[in-house]
């Protein structure tokens, strides 16, 4: 059945872009599973093509992600966060180290500070690897719209990382 | 791109995320997800899982209980729960914290009592004698609020309460002179100018006389 074939080939991307941007694999996989259900829901209206169901994912996944952080508030909660020490203790999956869970944290503590817009379009870019014109089509917006406001989101995050980890700011940021 | 783009790029790569996909969850979904499609294959789009219809029910019924709940507090609040100022503003205050303290209610007594008093009192300014007859009787309700309700009935009860509280006092067989009915009637008396009214021939006055008396009456034998 195309229906079939089509989560499977999109579920992992989906999943993936979900788990970097919730803060814990449950969380991503309720996300996940609203995505496709409202997927579903609206499967028979939708008349794009390949490329375009795709982007269409995205643009559900953007919209439930939001709507899960609004809904949390886990937004005030990750700009208290940046305030305090950026060293804190988490429990950690066993494969994956105290100082890279620690780096994946604030990272998405200072994506979260960002408007919903800009998070989405980061994330796009940075998590899933799309171009400023794929970008735009899930956001419907221009592409030149794109690059401008991810220009200015990453100034926006290059600031979060100067004013708490001085020393690998200019690592990881290194234009200006 | 942009350098700082770049590097920035590299930098999210070089993390590891725990994003590994679950082959479990993507298996439950996607047969939960055929199971919807089905669905909406088979009745026209409109059929929603289960757990949706059950989350509505659910909410539906939430909305009810509450709804309930809140109508049974208001209906409760605005028959069981008299003015707040009732007793301090009224003139007979004194009387009526005396009615309390001897009944020594507390709590839902208290409230109840406070209650019966406001009814009482709306009777009173309806000049319901009707139901203050019926209230004087009710043995439910304590004989100090009867008495209250007596003398305000006395006030302005006329000739057809009277004859309902004689009526009253001879069913009940009311004998005490402050039993609330028989005060309520003589204030009426007083006020309107009726007699007493005369007491009914004791058990005796009825009896048949003696054959002895009768003996008494036979003629002389000469």
């Amino acid at each position: 059945m195309a229906f079939s074939s089509l989560f499977r080939r999109h579920y992992d991307e989906i999943f993936r872009y979900c788990a970097r941007r919730l803060p814990d694999r449950s969380t991503a996989e309720d996300i996940t599973s609203q995505v496709f259900l409202k997927m579903v829901k609206n499967f028979d209206s939708f008349t794009g093509d390949e490329s375009g169901f795709r982007c269409w994912l995205f643009r559900i996944a953007c919209n439930e992600i939001n709507s899960f952080y609004r809904k949390s508030a886990r937004h005030n909660k990750a700009i208290e966060k940046l305030r305090q020490q950026p060293q804190q203790q988490e429990q950690l999956s066993d494969d994956l180290d105290h100082e890279n869970q620690d780096k994946i944290d604030f990272l998405k503590a200072a994506i979260e500070t960002l408007k919903p817009d800009h998070q989405d379009i980061v994330a796009l870019r940075f998590f899933q690897g799309l171009n400023s014109e794929q970008i735009g089509d899930v956001m419907h917006m221009n592409p030149a719209t794109v690059r401008s406001q991810l220009s200015r989101s990453l100034k926006k995050l290059k600031k979060q990382y100067r004013l708490h980890r001085q020393q690998t700011a200019e690592e990881i940021f290194s234009y200006e | 791109m942009s350098n700082g783009e770049n590097k920035f790029e590299h930098y999210v790569h070089s993390l590891r995320f725990d994003d590994e996909p679950s082959k479990d969850h993507q298996d439950k979904l996607e047969k939960q997800l055929l199971e919807v499609y089905d669905n909406r294959q088979k009745y026209g789009g409109h059929v929603e899982p289960v757990a949706v219809y059950m989350r509505k029910l659910a909410i539906a019924a939430g909305f009810l209980i509450v709804c309930g709940v809140l109508f049974w507090g208001i209906d409760k609040l605005i028959i069981t729960e008299p003015h707040p100022d009732f007793i301090a503003n009224h003139p007979d205050r004194a009387k009526l914290e005396k009615i309390i303290k001897d009944e020594q209610a507390t709590g839902t007594e208290k409230k109840n009592l406070i209650a019966t008093m406001s009814d009482i009192w709306d009777m009173v300014g309806n000049e319901d004698t009707d139901a203050l007859v019926s209230i004087l009787q009710t043995d439910d309700i304590a004989r100090s609020i009867r008495t209250w309700a007596a003398e305000y009935l006395g006030r302005f009860g006329n000739d057809q309460t009277l004859t309902m509280l004689d009526s009253a006092i001879l069913k009940l067989d009311a004998t005490d002179p402050n039993d609330p009915l028989k005060i309520a009637a003589s204030e009426i008396r007083k006020r309107l100018n009726r007699p007493e009214p005369q007491t009914p021939p004791g058990p005796d006055a009825m009896k048949a006389p003696s054959m002895k008396s009768l003996d008494d009456c036979e003629p002389q034998a000469d």
